[in-house]
């Protein structure tokens, strides 16, 4: 495929509140940064995705209310609920077909519903919901199966979420920006099975957008921050009657196994990654599905710190979904850190190439859609 | 460790002068179809039933309208046994409307031979706390349903599962 460029980007927030802020202004300031930030005008921009949940937003084609506000008067524009990944994708996919130059991506976070609420009508009504299953029940089935299956402890549970906090307090736009220790981690409050409140991720609130170029606009303008050079998109129906294949991430494994061949790299020459995992549980089978370690060996991985912001392959420098989990803004969020890392303002800025893995699990894990993409430097 | 952990912000709580609550209020109404309402009409009787695929012959409980591995329709109904293994579990922290008070469990559970898994409550285990739960119930436990004395064609008309006693 021909390479995309993530030509420019901007954040509102993160946090526990918009600080004031309706949707439309943290749009509008996200907007104008990326825009800014990719030497735009608006006029320049030929599309626009916006991606979020109607539910998330509490009011159904939730994109109409944001069009001006990200510069989408008159231009087409569409709504992908997958996340932010799948709309990045989707944005590729429109560029490499001639569609468009320019796509810019948008999502924010400034309506408060509860989201464990929010997600127990994400679930089956007859036989799920009836036992109240959400987003932290989701996770919580699964860390009991991860402890079972695979011996993990909760000290190293408690260890992967320190690490993810130890990034974020070196990233200014984090939610959670304390760097929580292990033994702050094991003593908050517990919620569902091993997996307590510093072990899920917070509801962050605040805007994201990215915008994509094609590879000779990019050329042209000289505005290239970093290169898409592959991607990967997934979809599967996972099964509460078979944990063990929940824990190897099958739609994660084929999107990544995509993506890298999109690339003509393999792991091996990826250097760092941003991945959408809620729980510790998701990071460490994220880790095998991706191959960056066999089956049941990422224990090893976090004791040796080779994920850690100093490792020899950091996960998470931003901090990832424990820090920060904007629910429908946080894939385009993971995209624009993706970047960060290419780009030297998150990490030692020695990354080459990073991993961007983004899901919609936020939501919990009836069905899931996974993205992966491929991000490289290189000035245009 | 500060003092309070980031609280997601309430809409009546933080700046409330320039916040707008609304709320959803719609009622839904579901067809459940015809799998699903014999499947409820044999709880009422304390039955459990499922449906096998004609292909491959796997038997799903919950009954499923059609085998995700051969895309056909599944035609046949059985009564299964009344005993389940959990695959796996969670117990709750936290309150959440219409449920037991917490702690509870849920389980994901295999019924029979099936398939798939259902899933329910777990209860009639004593524990003080998290570490002693993991020590009493695992994968691969056996468990029987505890059915309610007044049933009316609901998931819920099994109370719980529970151990089976050896």
């Amino acid at each position: 495929m021909s390479k995309v460029a993530i030509a420019g980007h901007g954040t509102y927030g993160f946090g526990s509140d918009t600080n004031g802020r309706s949707d439309t202004e943290m749009v509008l300031e996200a907007s104008m940064a990326a825009l800014e930030s990719a030497d735009l005008s608006h006029e320049e921009v030929d599309s626009i995705i916006y991606t979020g949940q109607d539910a998330y937003d509490g009011s159904a084609i939730s994109d109409g209310q944001r069009v001006s506000a990200a510069g989408g008067y008159r231009k087409p524009f569409m709504r992908i609920q997958n996340g932010g990944g799948a709309a990045i994708h989707q944005a590729v996919s429109k560029i490499n077909s001639g569609k468009a130059d320019v796509v810019s991506i948008v999502a924010a976070d400034s309506v408060y519903a509860d989201p464990r609420v929010l997600s127990w009508t994400s679930h089956e009504a007859l036989y799920h919901r009836t036992m109240g299953q959400n987003n932290d029940q989701s996770f919580g089935l699964l860390a009991t199966a991860h402890q079972q299956e695979r011996g993990v402890s909760d000290e190293t549970l408690a260890q992967v979420a320190e690490k993810n906090y130890r990034a974020a307090a070196n990233n200014d736009v984090a939610h959670r920006q304390e760097a929580y220790s292990v033994e702050d981690v094991l003593e908050a409050d517990r919620v569902v099975g091993p997996l307590t409140e510093l072990m899920l991720r917070p509801n962050s609130f605040g805007a994201a957008v990215c915008v994509l170029v094609s590879e000779s606009f990019a050329e042209e303008r000289g505005n290239a921050r970093s290169w898409i050079t592959g991607t990967g998109l997934a979809t599967g129906k996972y099964w509460y009657r078979d944990m063990s294949g929940r824990l190897e991430q099958p739609t994660l494994q084929q999107a990544a196994s995509t993506a890298f061949e999109e690339a003509d790299v393999t792991i091996d020459d990826v250097d760092a990654a941003e991945i959408a995992a809620y729980s510790p549980t998701l990071e460490m089978t994220s880790y095998e599905a991706i191959g960056l370690c066999a089956e049941g060996e990422s224990s090893s991985l976090i004791e040796d710190g080779v994920t850690a912001p100093d490792g020899s392959f950091p996960v998470n420098l931003s901090g990832g979904p424990l820090a920060t989990s904007p629910p429908n803004a946080g894939g385009i969020y993971r995209a624009i850190a993706a970047s960060q890392v290419i780009e030297g303002d998150l990490g030692d800025g020695s990354a080459e190439r990073v991993l961007l893995a983004d899901n919609d699990m936020h939501l919990g894990e009836p069905g899931r859609t996974d993205a992966v993409m491929v991000l490289e430097g290189g000035a245009a | 460790m500060a003092d309070e952990l980031d609280p997601s912000v309430q809409t009546d709580a933080i700046n409330a002068e320039y916040k707008y609550p609304f709320h959803w209020d719609l009622d839904f109404s579901l067809n459940i179809g015809e799998d699903n309402r014999k499947f409820f009409e044999g709880m009422e009787e304390k039955r459990i039933l499922g449906k096998k695929c004609p292909d491959c012959g796997a038997t799903f409980v919950p009954p499923q309208a059609v085998c995700v591995e051969c895309y056909v329709e599944t035609d046949e109904w059985v009564e299964v046994e009344q005993h389940g293994v959990v695959e796996s579990y969670t117990a709750c922290f936290f309150e959440f409307e219409g449920l037991p008070e917490p702690p509870y469990i849920t389980a994901a559970i295999r019924v029979a031979d099936s398939d798939i898994c259902m899933l329910h409550f777990i209860d009639g285990i004593e524990y003080e706390d998290h570490d002693e739960l993991v020590e009493k119930l695992h994968k691969g436990t056996e468990v029987e349903p505890v059915w309610a004395d007044e049933r009316e064609g609901h998931i819920r008309d099994i109370k719980h599962w529970e151990p089976v006693e050896k």
